[in-house]
This record gives structure tokens, sequence and C-alpha cells, in this order.
């Protein structure tokens, strides 16, 4: 829609700076609950920055896993045209699932070896991943990447877009996207201020995104996703995802009828 | 005189300093991002480490702070560069 911001007689992406308007929602948000964390200023800075190295190597592992077959056939690229095999498969091609499971893990395994309380760090950070997300969204809408199938009504139409076909409307598949995940930011921190416990933030997010990613990919008209058969790749991770959510959900309410049960018993 | 080894997290400090120096110069340049990026988050891990340790320096700090700048530079002009190759990618650029 916009692909390019002209500023002081240079193209700036316009992904770049929804992604850098992202990171500061983030800040911001980090800084309204910093007084809530149940630890010190210096692990909740460390879980912070061991979750954003996860994003990365975490995005990057599964873009290669998906594009394994063409890695193998094009390896030896490597030797005889390394700039652009390296522009290829190290700058370019992060998975959005791949950034958020390397985030949970690496949070996981921090919590884990420091002995932080892991239910706390996803109770009052894992909020920010959906509001990040959302900024993310409409810098693909921006640059047009991501787009949805030709639609008659209720469309957009690129018109300068680098990447969308141009002058064809378009299922907004990036704003419904970005409204969703900006919904999801605001239902989860409900939760976490109403004292909701952090997995049970993560099974919620978990079920609701995998349902909407699992809906959405039927409508998106881009080619170069991966695919599993008749399903794109998104939607196989989403249906282990929404299990996985479910699992989550299930966990925590029985943990809590336990709960209560044994208050009754007390009584 | 009160010596480095006397100061906790010291070596941290300074070690977050130099790496955030060297990813705000990196961040500039397009395909050396990548190295800012992970210059940017050991820097800052090491910021982290010297904080616990019960650093508090203006070198530590310094070294926070250039080492952010670097890590959001650089992963800015990384995911430009994405987007780029991202729309070259998708008008069929090949290596076979």
């Amino acid at each position: 829609m916009f692909p390019y911001l002209s500023l002081f007689g240079r193209q700036i992406p316009m992904y770049s700076v929804m992604i850098l308007f992202g990171m500061l929602a983030v800040m911001l948000y980090f800084v309204c609950i910093r007084g809530r964390l149940p630890f010190s200023k210096a692990d909740g800075g460390l879980l912070l920055v061991y979750s954003t190295a996860g994003v990365f190597v975490g995005a990057k592992a599964l873009y290669l896993v998906t594009a394994l077959p063409q890695l193998a056939a094009d390896f030896g690229g490597l030797y005889t045209a390394t700039g652009l095999f390296l522009q290829k498969y190290l700058y370019s091609g992060f998975v959005f699932y791949g950034g958020i499971y390397g985030a949970l893990a690496a949070a996981g395994i921090y919590c884990r070896v420091c002995r932080l309380p892991m239910d706390q760090a996803l109770r009052w950070l894992f909020p920010a991943a959906p509001l990040f997300h959302a900024f993310g969204r409409l810098g693909c809408f921006c640059i047009g990447c991501c787009y949805g199938r030709p639609v008659e009504r209720l469309g957009v139409v690129f018109s300068h877009s680098p990447i969308a076909p141009n002058g064809v409307m378009l299922f907004p598949s990036q704003l419904v996207e970005a409204a969703a995940e900006a919904a999801l930011f605001c239902l989860l921190l409900w939760m976490a201020l109403r004292g909701a416990d952090g997995f049970a933030l993560l099974g919620v997010w978990l079920a609701s995104y995998g349902v909407l990613r699992f809906g959405l990919e039927f409508m998106r008209g881009d080619a170069y996703r991966g695919f599993v058969g008749a399903l794109s790749l998104s939607q196989v991770i989403s249906l282990v995802t929404v299990a996985w959510g479910i699992w989550l959900l299930a966990r925590h309410g029985g943990r809590r009828a336990a709960e209560a049960a044994a208050t009754t018993a007390e009584k | 005189m009160q010596t480095n080894n006397n100061i906790p997290g010291q070596g941290a400090a300074v070690g977050s300093l130099v790496l955030g120096i060297v990813s705000v110069v990196l961040c500039f340049f397009g395909y050396s991002s990548i190295i800012a990026v992970i210059c940017g988050i050991i820097g800052l891990i090491l910021a982290f480490n010297a904080q616990k340790a019960g650093n508090n320096s203006g070198i530590r700090m310094a070294g926070f702070v250039l080492s952010l700048i670097g890590l959001i530079g650089g992963a800015l002009t990384l995911i430009a560069c994405v987007a780029c190759v991202g729309a070259i990618g998708s008008l069929g650029m090949s290596l076979t």
C-alpha cells in the first residue's frame, strides 16, 4: 500500500518503520508493567534478551527446515555464488511460528536454569508477543507481502506493491490478522491484570491464534509459502498449536478444580 | 587504589561496552547487520549480568545503551534487507 517512506531523500521500507513502532510499543508496555514483575530488573532484562535471541534462532531454524529440499539442491551455490546463497538463506525467510516457539523455549530454559517462576514470566511478558505481531502485520500490509486472495468486494487494491499483484482487489488478510492480534493483546492484558495464570494466557493465545491462522490461510493468495499436501505449512503448525493450547487450558482448568476441591475439603 | 578486579561485574561491563560499540558501527551496513544483532544481544546479556553482579557503573550503562541501539538498528536493517530480498524472491530469484 505504502511500501516506502521518503525521509531526507532516502527510501525507508515501511515494514521497518512499523517494526520500529512495534518495538517502541513493546518497550512502553514493559515500562508500564516493570513494577509488577516478581523478579529483579536484571532477570527480567535477561529473560527478554534471551527470548529475543530465541525469536531470531527459532524463526530462521523453522524456515530452513521448510526450505530443506531446496537448500540441499542449492547447497553447491554456497561456494559458487556465496552472496546470492546467503541472501536467499541467511538474510531472507523467517517463520513467525518458529519465532514464537524459539522465544518460549529460550524463556523456559532461562527460567529453569535461574529458578524463576515461568507462569509469572508468561503472565506479564507474553502479551507483548501479539502486540508486536500486530505492528508486524501492518508492516506486511504496507509492503504488500502475505497478501490475500482476489475478492470481488470488501478488499484492498495495491498500486505500488513490489510483491502483491497491483490493480487487483485482494482480501486484506494482513489487516484482519493485525486487528485480531491487537484484540488478543487486550484480552491477555485483561487476564493478566485479573490475576490469571501465565500458562492459561499462553493457552488462550495458542488456541485463538491457531484457529485464526488456520482459517486465514484459506484466504491467503501468496504462492511462496510451504505446503504439506492440501494444507499450508502454517496450517499444519496451527493444528499442533491449537492442540497444545487446548491441552494447556484443560490442564489449567483441572488444576483450578483440584485447588477449589482442596479448599472446600479444608473448610 | 581501587582496581577493576575489586569492582563486581566490571569485566562483563567492559565487554558489553566493546560489543555495543561494534554493534552500533556494524548496524549501518546492510549485510553486516546480522553481526550487529548478534553483538547487540551478547552485549545486552553482559550488561544485565554485570547489573546482576551489583555493577552500576557508567561503563555498564553505556554498554547497555549502545548494545540496545545496535540491536534495534541491526534488526531494522536486517528486516529491511529481508523485505528487499523477499521482493526479489517473489520475482523468481534462483541459484540454479
